[in-house]
């Protein structure tokens, strides 16, 4: 089966991005496929580069870098929400006289229509929110 | 073209999430076939008289009325919603079809892509 | 068509218990959890469940009504259910 995942809250307000990890994680461990994973409202935050969780605690980000690296998924933040929440590509702080960027690597831009597209190809679409 | 049925069930201003959800309507109008369910708290973003004095927040359920002009002509609400808010669906910025809570039942089984975002 | 509703917390049930529907299944994740406690849930479903690491993590002892499944037997649920619905 052919699952598309949706992360939409933000990591240090809800549960959302956790659950959705552990869930990919058990999705592929049956053997399944997951076609993308979307990042959008406050979701797009796991891919903030610039955030530093203290040492004693797991960095959610890093885990869905890893995740995506290990395991060749996409890992796609809304470009739209990104923006609002100050996450930049090297591309598009260029473009809005950023001083840097700050998207997590691994983590790419992108619009709706791969949230849109994805969810119309995949089987089953989970969505993870707070 | 495929079907795709969006809920939209925040309130309209508690956080960006509704007026983000409002863009996906759009986005979904280019891919499918998209029909949208007024469900709950979402019905109140379809309040009529919304405005900005100040101009400082945008009042974007405004965009709602342009759901015709996208290609979607099928919007719905559950009519309990309607009856709670003491609700006139002619007064709405749109007017969705008000549903039964088994007809609106019936509505969301019957897609097989759904989005609660 | 049989579906897979989460609940993510006590605020989602009350705002959308009336979606499910006796043949449904219901799973309560998150916050979700506290759902589980004795007496809460007025409603009829198929299977009601909760994510053990989450009622864990709380500190939640579910009703006996309620089963406890893992990730691995949420995902199944989502292969076997007609589809799924996310409550926030």
């Amino acid at each position: 089966m052919k699952f598309m995942l949706a992360v939409l809250g933000d990591p240090n307000h809800c549960p959302a991005p956790i659950s959705a990890y552990r869930f990919a994680d058990a999705v592929l461990t049956a053997g399944h496929e997951i076609h993308r994973v979307f990042f959008y409202h406050g979701g797009v935050l796991v891919a903030n580069a610039l955030a530093e969780p203290p040492q004693d605690e797991p960095s959610i980000a890093q885990l869905w870098q890893h995740f995506g690296n290990e395991n060749n998924i996409e890992l796609v933040a809304c470009i739209a929400s990104a923006s609002r929440r100050g996450i930049f590509d090297d591309s598009e702080a260029q473009r809005y006289g950023k001083p840097a960027s700050s998207i997590l690597p691994g983590f790419i831009l992108g619009g709706l229509g791969q949230l849109i597209e994805g969810t119309l190809v995949s089987d089953r679409t989970v969505t993870f929110g707070s | 073209m495929d079907k795709l049925l969006v809920l939209i069930s925040k309130k309209p201003y508690r956080s960006i999430d509704a007026r983000e959800n409002f863009d996906v309507i759009l986005a979904a109008s280019a891919f499918s076939q998209c029909s949208v369910l007024f469900l709950g708290e979402g019905l109140l973003q379809l309040l009529p008289g919304q405005q900005a004095t100040d101009s400082k927040v945008k009042v974007f359920t405004r965009g709602y009325a342009a759901l015709p002009d996208y290609g979607i002509d099928k919007y719905y609400c559950e009519s309990t919603d309607m009856e709670k808010w003491s609700l006139d669906s002619k007064q709405l910025i749109i007017e969705p079809i008000a549903l039964s809570p088994s007809e609106t039942d019936e509505l969301i089984r019957s897609f097989d892509k759904v989005l609660n975002l | 068509m049989i579906l897979l509703h989460t609940f993510n917390s006590p605020e989602a049930l009350l705002k959308f218990n009336h979606r499910i529907n006796k043949d449904d299944n219901v799973l309560f994740i998150e916050d979700g959890v506290y759902c589980c406690i004795d007496n809460l849930m007025e409603f009829d479903c198929r299977r009601l469940m909760a994510l053990q690491q989450d009622c864990d993590l709380r500190g939640i002892q579910p009703a006996e009504s309620v089963e406890l499944i893992g990730y691995h037997d949420w995902v199944q649920m989502c292969t076997e259910a007609d589809n799924h619905l996310s409550w926030y």
